[in-house]
């Protein structure tokens, strides 16, 4: 057994630099309570200018009326729309109905079809060229024909959703299981890992840091497939309402249901951050 | 601070240290057309509990070798063989220390050190004390729950070489592991795998480029040339053990060192 007697001064002079860079990690964290405060009370600042110009440029009609409700007219409408007719409700709903049934669905084909191309170079090779073919053509200009294919129903929107929210995590699937470095493969070579555990414990965790952030536009793009979907034709929601607004002209109605669904979607962000932080954790 | 790990690694009794056999081995890489001798009719056997020490100017196939004993690669020509048996693929009871720390970003330091036991299937509690104990031997101590993110890059390559060490290996090779560390705690981290090494008998194959540290470290240091990589010279080291840091100040070193030198500034020569 071996004792360390007299403690080097190397090895001292390394633990107080250890010392050291303990505390340099955790001084910046009590120096970003000075920004974290100062970046709010610039975006509360942020958005009375915006509201203030917003109202500025409604009164002094520089915007035509028909185009420019002033902010408190569309608090007004949001508040009727939302607590005295309630007609945002089933807008909504139909809405992110649609936007989560397709991101849902986008979600999970991407992911299973990226793992298979991930471990199928082969199958990559020949699908993937089509795929990518698919993406230069934008696809919400297929939108009435896909509506024409599958009705008015939910069947159409949801297929919008789903395929613009497709790419961007296939790809991006794809990239996390198989962008491992050489001496990361080597690593788990040389421990004797299986393929299982090759996937378990490297390509996986390295996967979820890809795919996650894919998630978000993802969302954002089932959003726009939805929305677009009901442009077309639609009975309910929040593209079909607001078609509607425009063509009777009750501008501040528009603004009012923009609002909602800003608010839905920063609910979206919220969710799948808490989302990425649990499965963080769990690994 | 007094570390404790020898008293289980005798109750477990760890297997034989390997011997390693490598015969007329050449290792050509081709890439887009180009063709680089990596390594040339390299001949070397290396006895069990042995600590050599590969030396030599950068390219000259000191990592290729390292990885064709790990068998991550497979030789153009020749053979290489651990306790007589040809290496087709990678062995249990090796442990690896790359040259990039290579520590997966997402576990914490502890966790990092503890993957070759996950991969084992070893979930004993006291394996996970012997990790934590590797650290504290590594000075690292209190970062067991660090991510590799919020460690600096001499730190990394000692969580990795505690990582090399947590399954008790019969063969350790390790691929300058202390480069990016200053002079003093190079010295320390010598001193204690010195340590281990005895506590623990085991083979050990020891890429650096550093001389003092191969002559303190080694029973050989074999001197290789670049441009085909080949090995140059094989010279034992005649300095008695144990090796305590008192052999820093000893003539004996310094001519040790001296010699050494000599058959490397050859060697460079030899590759030009
Ligand atoms: N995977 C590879 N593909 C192609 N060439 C390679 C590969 N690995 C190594 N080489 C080449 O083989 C030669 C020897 O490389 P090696 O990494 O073994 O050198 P080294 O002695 O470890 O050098 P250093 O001291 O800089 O780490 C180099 O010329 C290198 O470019
Ligand atoms: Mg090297």
């Amino acid at each position: 057994m071996k004792t360390r007697t007299a403690p080097s001064g190397g090895t001292r002079a390394d633990l107080a630099s250890l010392g050291a860079l303990d505390q340099g990690g955790a001084a910046p964290r009590r120096r970003a309570e000075g920004p974290g405060l100062k970046s709010a009370v610039l975006a509360v600042l942020i958005f009375v200018v915006l509201v203030a110009a917003w109202q500025g440029a409604a009164s002094a009609e520089l915007v035509s009326p028909l185009i420019l409700a002033p902010p408190g007219e569309v608090i007004e409408v949001l508040v009727r729309l939302a607590v005295i007719d309630g007609t945002l409700w089933p807008n909504l709903l139909a809405t992110v109905q649609e936007t989560l049934l397709g991101f849902a669905l986008a979600v999970a084909a991407a992911v299973v079809l990226g793992s298979v191309f991930a471990f199928s170079p082969i199958l990559r090779n020949a699908v993937y060229p089509y795929i990518l073919a698919s993406q230069t053509f934008p696809k919400v200009a297929i939108a009435p024909l896909i509506v024409a294919a599958m009705g008015y129903g939910l069947a159409p929107k949801v297929t919008l959703a789903a395929l613009l929210a497709f790419f961007p995590v296939l790809t991006n699937t794809i990239a996390g299981l198989t962008e491992v470095s050489e001496d990361e493969v080597n690593l788990f070579r040389a421990l004797r890992a299986s393929r299982w555990q090759e996937l378990r414990y490297l390509r996986i965790p390295n996967a979820l840091a890809f795919i996650f952030p894919a998630l978000n536009s993802a969302a954002v793009l089932a959003l726009i497939g939805a929305i677009v979907g009901e442009f077309v034709a639609a009975r309910e929601g929040v593209g079909y309402a607001i078609a509607q607004y425009t063509v009777t002209g009750e501008v501040a109605a528009t603004y009012a249901m923009l609002i909602a669904l800003s608010i839905f979607g920063l609910a979206v962000y919220g969710v799948l951050s808490l989302a990425e932080r649990l499965v963080r954790r769990a690994q | 601070m007094a570390i404790t790990t020898g008293d289980r690694a005798a109750a477990q009794a760890p297997p034989r240290p390997a011997a390693i056999g490598i015969r007329d081995v050449s290792k050509v890489f081709t890439r887009r057309g180009a063709t680089v001798r990596a390594l040339e009719h390299a001949s070397l056997d290396i006895a069990p509990g042995e600590f050599v020490s590969l030396i030599g100017p950068s390219g000259c196939g000191k990592s290729t070798l390292l990885k064709l004993i790990a068998g991550l690669l497979e030789p153009s020509a020749g053979t290489v063989t651990v306790d007589g048996a040809p290496v087709t693929g990678p062995l249990p009871q090796v442990g690896v220390a790359f040259q990039k720390p290579t520590l997966l970003r997402w576990r914490t330091v502890l966790d990092n050190v503890c993957l070759p036991l996950v991969i084992d299937g070893d979930r004993r509690p006291e394996s996970r004390e012997h990790a934590r104990r590797l650290l504290e031997m590594m000075g690292l101590a209190g970062f067991e729950k660090h991510y590799p993110r919020e460690m600096s890059g001499g730190m990394e390559q000692r969580v990795a070489i505690a990582r090399s060490l947590v399954n008790r290996p019969s063969l350790l090779l390790m691929d300058e592991p202390f480069g990016a560390l200053d002079e003093f705690t190079r010295e320390d981290l010598n001193d204690e795998l010195l340590g281990v090494w005895q506590r623990e008998p085991k083979t050990v194959v020891f890429v650096t480029h550093s001389i003092s540290e191969a002559v303190f470290l080694s029973d050989r240091i074999v001197v290789m040339s670049a441009r085909p990589g080949r090995i140059h010279a094989s010279l034992p080291v005649p300095l008695p053990r144990p090796r305590g840091r008192e052999l820093r100040d000893d003539p004996a070193f310094y001519e040790a060192i001296r010699d050494v030198r000599a058959v490397l500034d050859e060697a460079k020569g030899a590759g030009r």
